[in-house]
């Protein structure tokens, strides 16, 4: 895969280098590429604070997030009670 | 039978009609961090009951009744996450670049934030805006952000469970990075 002159490989290398390890061929490849591209410097940038960002939004998402409804909560524990008595 | 006993009794039987007092927030809770959204994590908690109810001579105990629970809601959730995949739908704006030589389009070019990453990264607002844009993405796509930060699985573990390729999920990665960051350029440039 020749990325020297493609943005679009190029790009996917460095979400592939933030995640797992690349061969060292990718490595000098993206290094050449990123000399030479304005854009994708900036992509690189922006991608691996975006993956910070992306963390923090994950993890957070589990203490914010509020329960079940009063109504939904009833409907669910006449729904088990039905099934006990079919039991 | 003292009360030690009848617990241990009770424990290694389950009691399924206090299910919904005891766990049904929290079983809601996990869905929802994984699926984002309020409708299925409501129907995933009820086919959890339901199915743990069909299999409840199975519960021995050995895990506590939470735990157990737990475990068969993964299941269904990684069962929708997988029927999400099957059909990835993408609303807006599918092309970064050129088709003849892979170059960034004009309009979808790379550039600084304003005010910068950096400086936004200590704000609210960032992780506000990024939480909308990731409300765009397919539904399908999201699950393997959730797999690898909350269930901290690595690529080829998320591979399996959601019974994808590799090459198939680097081009959601890939996609799915593309698209949050354009989407946050139009917030902040």
């Amino acid at each position: 895969m020749h990325i020297k002159n493609n943005c679009r490989k190029a790009t996917m290398i460095i979400e592939k280098r933030e995640v797992d390890s690349i061969s060292l061929l990718k490595r000098l490849e993206l290094a050449v590429h990123l000399s030479g591209c304005k854009e994708c410097t900036i992509y690189a940038v922006q991608s691996r604070q975006l993956n910070e960002v992306l963390r923090d939004i994950f993890l957070q998402s589990t203490i914010s997030e509020p329960g079940l409804g009063r109504a939904a909560k009833k409907q669910l524990q006449q729904l088990i009670n039905d099934e006990l008595k079919n039991k | 039978m003292n009360t030690i006993e009848a617990n241990v009794v009770a424990e290694k039987t389950g009691h399924p009609e206090k299910w919904v007092d005891m766990y049904a927030d929290y079983l809601f809770c996990f869905a929802m961090t994984r699926v984002h959204d309020g409708e299925l994590a409501k129907d995933l908690v009820q086919e959890t009951f339901l199915a743990a109810l069909e299999k409840i001579g199975c519960f021995e105990g050995r895990s506590s009744e939470k735990t157990w629970l737990t475990g068969i809601l993964k299941n269904k959730i990684y069962d929708a996450y997988r029927r999400k995949l099957k059909n990835p739908v993408l609303a807006e704006g599918d092309r970064f670049f050129r088709e003849s030589d892979g170059h960034w389009l004009i309009e979808q070019r790379p550039e600084p934030f304003v005010p910068a990453m950096e400086k936004l990264m200590e704000t609210k607002e960032l992780q506000q805006s990024l939480q909308a844009c990731i409300k765009k993405l397919p539904a399908g796509w999201l699950a393997i952000f959730t797999l690898k930060h909350l269930e901290d699985q690595s690529s080829d573990a998320i591979c399996a469970t959601l019974k994808i390729s590799h090459s198939n999920f680097w081009v959601i990665i890939h996609r799915a990075k593309l698209h949050l960051r354009a989407c946050l350029q139009k917030k902040f440039n």
